[in-house]
């Protein structure tokens, strides 16, 4: 099946709703569907045929829910795929598109299903319809474009047929999990599908201005099977709005739009499929002119160049940073988390990642980290690694399109990188440089961009998949070379009408006061053409620079955003450190001051010891007998908490400056365990713990019974803390103290959360019950001999 | 539905942050839980989806005529007993909710326990109002009903929570979606099923007794009820 032939001949039609005419055929609702491929198949052939009579030229099998996660039983999903696809085939179809939704479980980090396990889910249903004679595969109703993107690679790489792939939007233009028709295409487009476009949700006349939207930036045929209107429910029934022939009417504006593949969905019967079929079966498809850009984005939002200046955040990238080595090492990603916070804060529109340490696995790590840092930030990322292996990796698991960082003009480098680039639907930074080096001129670094496209385009690419970086050589050492970058940024904007990207802060290496060169020469890049600097975005000169230019340059309309940030902007003093003691602003949980005053401290030589053993300790004691007494609530504890930890991370920059090593009271492990994930309780206990100069080794939620016996085993963990929050979990808290002792490991275990008591503490075979994170530290207290 | 400052029940919060009085925490606290507040409602994007069904006893449970639920459990049979019809509901605060309980954990671990304790008085908040809503149909004017039973409590199986979204579509329609070991995702999300009688309801106070947390709950042991009896599948709050 060939669709862009088909389309040649005219607007291609698919069928209508399958899931409302089996309820009127006597499905009850809430019952799968699929099941009655095996227990009814007269009905599904008949409703199969139906739509062929009206006209259907692809008919969809009845597998929407065909995986093994939603069929279980006696009949297999197997068996629901090939006899879904032999009964449209019966119906007399002349093409069979394997019909495939969401899995129904929500993806890592916000749900508990892996990408890999997603992908392998999709793959054992896909190969099993093409092997029955489905000529495609329609992935369809989906939400969240990671599990989207992780069926169509199990759809490319394990069948050879053509993939349409469609989201479903709410009404204000997003899926439920946050992704716009925009990001949608620009990420999609590029995984090699043979159409893109929307179902479900809303109707044809709703859906207007999301495939608007679609077809202006879509490279691919757009499809649209839209409801029978918005649905309203009357007693037992969800009734639709609109007719069939006003579908047939409203579905034509779309097709003059540019819409070429068209449908039903919800609400929608043979006769609606009827109307599209009498009205548009001899209508030519003329594809809309599409607006070609360098775009890229995350699973909710894009950054295009071509529509402005964009801010590359470099901060999580280990070179030269001792604390981001150390937590890379220790696999703490909090620490890496909290750069992606605050240069998301900072107004950064892209944040690269780099892992890169030699002693790391860098593919695991940097999977874990986009991971990490895709779950609190919504900007795109610049996947940053000198290992094809670790690109690869990254931009498979990214929710989004990538900006991969880098290519070079080296031919070693450009066959690793185009490929995966081309394959993932990436953009890529092209540095000038080659087997030669970096050229001392401008025109040679033109020239390498040159070759550097002419490269990409016979893999495939296209040139607005490139970025353009002309690399910064240091003023202090090559005086000169600093105006060729300058020069070559010109040459490659007017000659070859690519994007730039720079690393700006190079320029300054060597010399004092280093924010004034950068500055500087930001503007003068900015000058030249630059659209996308990789800087610090923290520092306020530099984010001053790019507020200015933003109004400079027009984008930022009646400096709206610059009125916002400078109007009115007061001199910030330094703030003082208050006269308050230590131990008061503990009582009082000021956090954002106890840092400043532990810091004075040291200052004036007070060992960091004695600050833990007087001020922290005795604070923290009496907010815990204030806590427990009820003259203090969970909130007061918290911000007192956090007021210590505010404290700790002087004291450990310090030490960490000093090579000194922390000194523990013990080492504690700490997990939500398997099936749970919950985990605000167990971060709590985890803070105040780490308070009390614990070490916490803290494995997360949803942690599997294997990984926390292992990591017994490995850190030889003497105490061992879980929590679950449901009756059904604390199952699970037995299952992994049984493995613990029956692998006859030394570990005594605390329990927690909501549902635990007493007594199912001894059920689950724990040694100690924590009501709230305060009874933890005496537990922890008692067990390893600390008791004062 | 659309959700302003008056729909969070700023005393409900309290209550969840183990502060049942509603005693003022100072002035930082008080404007950190405003600020939360706005944060949530910025965040919140909520829904629900119901059905009204006749019912039917038998010996396996509840049975919803026209659909695939059998609600088995002896608590839940005398919650219906009496009824002539029953409505199944699913409602939830949307993903961006979890989204933003789980990023600020990352920084401010007070202000992850407010806004989650804020969530959990919304979702109430959605509860109540799809009810009434749902209620103030002209073709059920006649019903009285009673409270809100859900999954998880008394014996009314956990197990059930699949179902529960099959029988609404709430996957498509809702974006709401059900780990294996059946907790709803988005977190701040809730399956529920009441009944309607054309007489007064013979099971009409929400007990204790009910409760996951019957054993452990501090506010019962100081002799006050929350009003919101937990279950095992459903418990408001994540803390």
């Amino acid at each position: 099946m060939d669709i862009q032939k088909l389309l040649q001949q005219g607007i291609l039609i698919f069928d209508g709703a399958m899931g409302t005419m089996l309820q009127n055929n006597g499905l009850p609702t809430g019952e799968l569907p699929e099941k009655y491929n095996i227990t009814h198949p007269e009905v599904v052939r008949k409703i199969h045929t139906e739509y062929v009579q009206a006209g259907s030229q692809v008919i969809s099998t009845n597998t929407f829910q065909a995986n093994p996660l939603k069929i279980k039983g006696e009949i297999s999903f197997q068996e629901a795929i090939v006899s879904g696809v032999s009964l449209a085939k019966l119906a007399g179809a002349p093409y069979v598109a394997l019909d495939i939704g969401p899995l129904g479980q929500l993806m890592e980090p916000m749900g508990t299903l892996s990408f890999e396990e997603a992908y392998q889910l999709f793959a054992q249903q896909m190969i099993v319809g093409e092997q029955a004679g489905a000529d495609c595969i329609l992935l369809e109703t989906f939400s969240d474009l990671l599990e989207m993107k992780a069926a169509i690679l199990a759809a490319k790489e394990n069948t050879s047929l053509p993939v349409l792939c469609s989201l479903t939007y709410q009404q204000d233009g997003r899926t439920f999990l946050g992704c716009d028709p925009l990001t949608a295409t620009l990420t999609l487009q590029g995984l090699g599908i043979d159409a893109f476009g929307v179902n479900c949700s809303l109707g044809p006349y709703e859906l207007t201005g999301i495939v608007e939207k679609i077809l202006e930036y879509s490279q691919i045929p757009v499809m649209v099977q839209a409801n029978a209107g918005l649905p309203r429910i009357e007693g037992e029934r969800t009734l639709y709005d609109i007719t069939a022939t006003e579908y047939g009417e409203a579905v034509g504006k779309l097709i003059e739009m540019g819409v070429g593949i068209v449908g039903g969905c919800c609400g929608t019967t043979p006769e609606y499929i009827r109307q599209l079929h009498q009205r548009y079966s001899n209508h030519s498809y003329v594809p809309p002119v599409p607006r070609l850009v360098t775009g890229v984005t995350s699973g909710s939002q894009s950054v295009i160049l071509d529509d402005g200046i964009a801010v590359i955040g470099e901060r999580i990238n280990p070179t030269g940073k001792k604390k981001l080595k150390e937590a890379l090492r220790n696999n703490q990603l909090d620490y890496v988390v909290g750069e992606a916070i605050d240069q998301t804060e900072a107004g950064s529109d892209i944040l690269d990642v780099n892992v890169g340490l030699p002693e790391i696995d860098e593919p695991a790590v940097l999977c874990k980290v986009i991971q990490a840092v895709q779950s609190v930030s919504g900007l795109p990322l610049q996947i940053d690694s000198s290992d094809p292996t670790a690109i690869e990796a990254g931009v498979r698991v990214y929710n989004g399109r990538p900006l991969i960082n880098s290519v070079n003009g080296k031919q070693e480098s450009m066959q690793r990188i185009f490929p995966i680039a081309k394959k993932y639907g990436a953009a890529v930074v092209c540095l000038t440089l080659d087997e030669t080096g970096i050229p001392a001129t401008a025109e040679g670094r033109f020239q390498i961009a040159k070759k550097i496209l002419d490269t990409a385009i016979s893999y495939g690419l296209r040139k607005e998949d490139l970025v353009i970086d002309c690399l910064v050589l240091t003023a202090s050492a090559q005086q000169e070379q600093v105006l060729e970058t300058l020069k070559a940024i010109q040459l490659v904007k007017r000659e070859l009408n690519l994007k730039t990207v720079l690393g700006v802060s190079n320029v300054s290496f060597g010399l004092p006061s280093r924010e004034i060169l950068n500055a500087t020469f930001l503007a003068a890049a900015f000058g030249v053409g630059l659209d996308a600097p990789i800087m610090n975005p923290l520092s306020t000169r530099y984010m001053e620079v790019v507020d200015a230019y933003r109004v400079l340059n027009g984008k930022d309309k009646d400096a709206q955003q610059y009125l916002k940030k400078h109007s009115g902007q007061q001199q910030v003093l330094p703030q003082s450190t208050s006269q308050l003691n230590l131990q008061t602003m503990i009582l009082q949980g000021r956090k954002d001051e106890s840092g400043q005053k532990v810091a004075q401290m040291l200052g004036e030589g007070i060992p960091a010891l004695q600050i833990i053993d007087y001020e922290f300790v005795p604070a923290l004691n009496l907010v815990g007998e204030r806590f427990e007494k009820g003259s203090l609530f969970l909130p007061q504890l918290m911000q007192s908490a956090e007021a210590v930890k505010a404290g700790f991370e002087v004291i450990k920059d310090q030490m960490r400056n000093q090579g000194e090593q922390r000194q523990y009271k013990g080492k504690i492990l700490l997990a939500t365990v398997e099936g749970d994930i919950h985990d605000i309780g167990k971060n709590i206990v985890k803070m105040i713990l780490e308070n009390y100069s614990y070490q916490v080794i803290d494995l997360g939620k949803d942690v599997p019974i294997e990984k926390v016996v292992q990591t017994i085993r490995d850190e030889n963990i003497k105490l061992a803390g879980l929590s679950a929050l449901m009756t059904t979990t604390v199952k699970s808290m037995k299952a992994t103290i049984s493995a613990a002792k029956e692998a006859g490991l030394d570990c005594s275990f605390m329990v927690g959360g909501a549902v635990l008591n007493p007594e199912y503490a001894d059920f689950v075979g724990a040694d100690y019950y924590a009501g709230d994170a305060m009874e933890s530290v005496s537990i922890a207290n008692r067990f390893f001999g600390q008791d004062q | 539905m659309i959700l302003t400052k008056e729909d969070i029940n700023h005393k409900e919060v309290l209550r969840y942050l183990g502060n049942p009085d509603g005693v003022s925490l100072g002035e930082d606290l008080d404007s950190l839980i405003l600020q939360a507040e706005e944060e949530a409602l910025g965040a919140v994007k909520a829904g629900y989806l119901y059905r009204v069904c006749d019912l039917s006893f038998d010996s396996t449970g509840v049975v919803l005529a026209g659909t695939s639920l059998c609600l088995s459990g002896k608590s839940i049979a005398e919650h219906l007993l009496g009824a002539q019809k029953s409505v199944v509901m699913v409602a939830t605060l949307g993903v961006a909710m979890d989204q933003l309980i789980a990023r600020t954990q990352y920084k401010d671990m007070t202000k992850t326990v407010v806004l989650d304790s804020i969530a959990a008085a919304l979702i109430e908040t959605v509860c109540n109002r799809a009810e009434s809503e749902i209620l103030s149909q002209e073709e059920l004017s006649d019903y009285s009903s009673n409270f809100r039973f859900s999954p998880g409590y008394g014996d009314l199986p956990m197990e059930l929570q699949p179902q529960f979204l099959a029988v609404l579509d709430a996957t498509r329609k809702l974006g709401l979606t059900c780990t294996p070991t059946n907790i709803l995702i988005p977190r701040k999300s809730v399956t529920a099923v009441f009944g309607l009688f054309e007489n007064a309801p013979l099971a009409v106070e929400k007990s204790c007794e009910g409760c996951v947390l019957w054993k452990t709950c501090r506010l019962r042991k100081g002799g006050i009820s929350c009003g919101h009896p937990k279950t095992a599948a459903t418990g408001n709050i994540d803390f």
